[in-house]
This record gives structure tokens, sequence and C-alpha cells, in this order.
């Protein structure tokens, strides 16, 4: 069985049959922009990989609960939006540099906990100008408030429908166009100085 | 905000097609990440050529959503996957859980089939040898109490087991073997039990690969 080619839900279902390889493949599927979202908001690479991984392994050991009638990439980006917010709730870990963690005081501390933000395919020329300008960008990110944070990046990111949003942030649709709008604005105001350039 | 005569940031446009205000946020982002091919409404269109602010609102928007859209998915490290899947356990089958409880306490149950296998035994021997009932008397005993659908279903099955001759073999057993030998070959055939059920398991175990079993792999 090819399970690359299968639906999210026959992944699912398969899953709740026991199917190990299933699970490898929501795992596989999901980790990357998983990663990205909750490493977006806590600036920490091994923090995040251990958010993430507690958000798979919630999401499977829990599929009984699971409500078909909903994606289930808002489930589970709703199970990792919410220990990410109740771990920044516990650890009110502020925003930091996108060179490290904020408790990162060495050269090493910093170079385990950041994340290269190059794509491949790039040439060294637009390899160096994408890392400074996506440094731009996610240092701007990582300056809004988190709730903000979270909603423009599950916008313009990962591309998701604002009612997606609203039930992955368990808020009311209008709030999150607000935050939306908001975060719009103070990203617009961080980067003004890439337009004029 | 440019001033163009069509309204400001702040006012209402005059000659803006049919919109008569500037566009709201929604309008504002559909003109600026509208999907490729999808034709904006003719008055957006309109107000957006005549309405300076608001192109520039969507022009800020459209730079804004570029560079978002262009940042990359990171990569959690290659070990990810193992760790996530080395602490799932997934939902699995009764009929698995069954068999699976079964491979797990395989002692237990095979010491409990042969304590009731031998109790059983033991009982057919009095019966047989120290009553000396008949098969028909044996049934009689047994199940006179019992009026309801399983015992319809018992005596099926003891008239099986007496059409197989196994009633009559071990009554044949109790007139022809001693009480220490009968007990000899109880205690065997409890050892042969537990062996089947011994071997049935280490048969089982490949096609049953536990998850933490795959991690390993």
């Amino acid at each position: 069985m090819d399970y690359s080619a299968s639906s999210d839900q026959e992944l699912v279902l398969l899953c709740k049959g026991g199917d190990e390889r299933a699970a490898w493949e929501v795992v596989t599927r999901f980790q990357r922009p998983v990663f990205s979202l909750i490493y977006r908001m806590v600036r920490d690479r091994e923090l995040a990989e251990d958010l993430a991984q507690e958000a798979f392994v919630r999401t499977l050991n829990n599929l009984n609960r699971y409500d078909p009638s909903y994606k289930f990439s808002s489930w589970l980006f709703k199970i990792a939006y919410n220990l990410t917010v109740d771990h920044i709730r516990k650890r009110e870990i502020d925003t930091v540099s996108i060179h490290g963690a904020p408790d990162a005081v060495t050269a090493e501390a910093q170079a385990a906990t950041s994340v290269a933000l190059e794509s491949p395919h790039e040439r060294p020329d637009e390899l160096a100008e994408a890392r400074e300008l996506g440094g731009e960008i996610e240092a701007a990110i990582s300056e809004l408030r988190p709730e903000y944070r979270m909603a423009i990046v599950l916008r313009h990111v990962e591309g998701h429908a604002y009612e997606e949003i609203a039930r992955i942030m368990g808020i009311p649709l209008g709030t999150v166009k607000t935050y939306i709008h908001r975060a719009r604005l103070e990203l617009q105001g961080s980067l003004a100085h890439l337009r004029e350039d | 905000m440019g001033e163009t005569g069509q309204g400001t940031a702040h006012e209402p446009a005059q000659r803006g097609g049919e919109l008569k205000e500037h566009l709201n946020p929604d309008q504002i982002e559909r003109c600026a990440t509208g999907e490729p091919g999808t034709e904006l409404p003719a008055a957006l269109g309109a107000h957006l050529r005549l309405c300076s602010a608001c192109r520039g609102e969507v022009a800020a928007l459209e730079t804004l959503h570029t560079h978002l859209r262009k940042l990359p998915h990171l990569d959690p490290s290659p070990a990810f996957t193992r760790r996530v899947i080395a602490r799932v356990t997934l939902p699995v089958p009764w009929h698995q859980r069954a068999w699976s409880a079964v491979r797990r306490r395989w002692v237990a149950i095979g010491a409990g089939l042969a304590t009731a296998t031998g109790s059983v035994g033991g009982m057919a021997y009095w019966l047989f040898g120290q009553q000396e009932l008949t098969p028909s008397e044996l049934s009689g005993f047994l199940f006179s109490g019992l009026q309801d659908l399983g015992l319809r279903i018992t005596m099926a099955g003891g008239r099986v087991l007496y059409d197989l001759g196994i009633l009559e073999l071990l009554r044949s057993l109790a007139e022809n073997v001693a009480p220490s030998e009968a007990a000899g070959g109880m205690a065997l055939l409890s050892l042969i039990g537990a062996g089947s059920l011994w071997a049935m398991k280490r048969l089982m175990e490949p096609h049953t690969p536990r998850l933490s079993r795959a991690v390993e792999r």
C-alpha cells in the first residue's frame, strides 16, 4: 500500500486500526509544518522538538477523540498550539533572536538551539540574500505577541483559512481577523526599511 | 498614503467605481493574496484604479504576503519521527488485544487450562470409576438442573463427545488405569498443553510486531 498517496482521513482510519506505518506517514507528512510553527513560537530548537513530539504523541494516542468532520491538520495544529501556548504561559518565554534560545549564552548553546533558515536549490548569493531577508522577517515575527505570531504564521506561512485558524486557536473568527490585521500592521512597520531599500 | 483626490486612508473615496468607501481589510486581502487566475470583482478593480491609498495598502500586503510565503519550513532532527513513534500507542482492534493478552499471560492461562483439564479429568475418572455411571446417567446427573438454551447447547456438545467415543475412552481408562497412573497422565497432558501454548506464542511473535520493535529496526 502506498501510504504517501493516502489522504489524511484514510491515514487516520488506518492508524485507528493499529497500522503503525500509517502513523509513521502522518508524522512524516506533518512534522515540518508543525515543528516550524512551534519553533517560530518558542525560538528554541530543542524545546520546539520536544513540544512537536508531544503534539504528535497526544494526537496519535487520542485518535478516538478526533472528529472526522474537521480537517485532521486543524486538529493536529490545535493540539500543537495549545501545548505551545501552555508552555509559553508557564515559562513566560519572551521573544528572542533567531540565533538561539533565550538562555543560550555561549556560542555552542546558540548553535545548538538555532535553526538554519535557508531552503535547498538556491545559489550562494541567493542563499545569502534569502538568509538575510528571512532573518529580518523571522526577527520581526518573533517580536509580535504570541497570539498575533501564531495567527499570522498560520495564515500567511501555512496558508490556513480564517475559519481553520479560529478553530485551531479556539477564538472567534472576528478575533482572528483582528489579530492578523494588527500583526500585519506591526510587521509592515518593522519591515518598512526593506521596502524602502 | 498618497492624496489623489479620490480620498485618503481616513476619508471615503468619492469616485471609486461603485465603491464609495475605502476597501475593508477583507477586500484588501482579497486583492493582495487572491489566487492566481481568479478575477477580482469589477467594483474592487475599479476602486483600486482610482484610490492610491487602497492601492498602497494592497501593495504593502502583497509584499508582506510574498515574504511570508517564502519562509521555509524548518526540519526537525532526523530522529524525530522515530522518537515520536516510540512513544505512540495506537488503538488496537479487540481481537488483536485479546490475542496479545493471551500471549502476555500465556503461563497463567496455560496453568489455568491445565488445572481445568486436570479437574474435569479427575471428576470424570471419579464419576466413571467410583459411581459406575453410564454416559446417559452422567448426563442426567450433570445437567438435570439446567433447562435453558445453554443446557441444550451443552447437551449437544456432550452428545458429540459421546458419538466421538471420548466418554467411552474416559470410562475405559477409569476402569483399567490406576489412580497414580491417571495422575501421571494428567501431569503429562498439562505439560504438553503448556508447551503448545509456549510454541504458539513463539510462532505468533514475528506476525504481530509491536511499535517498539519497529523502532528498533
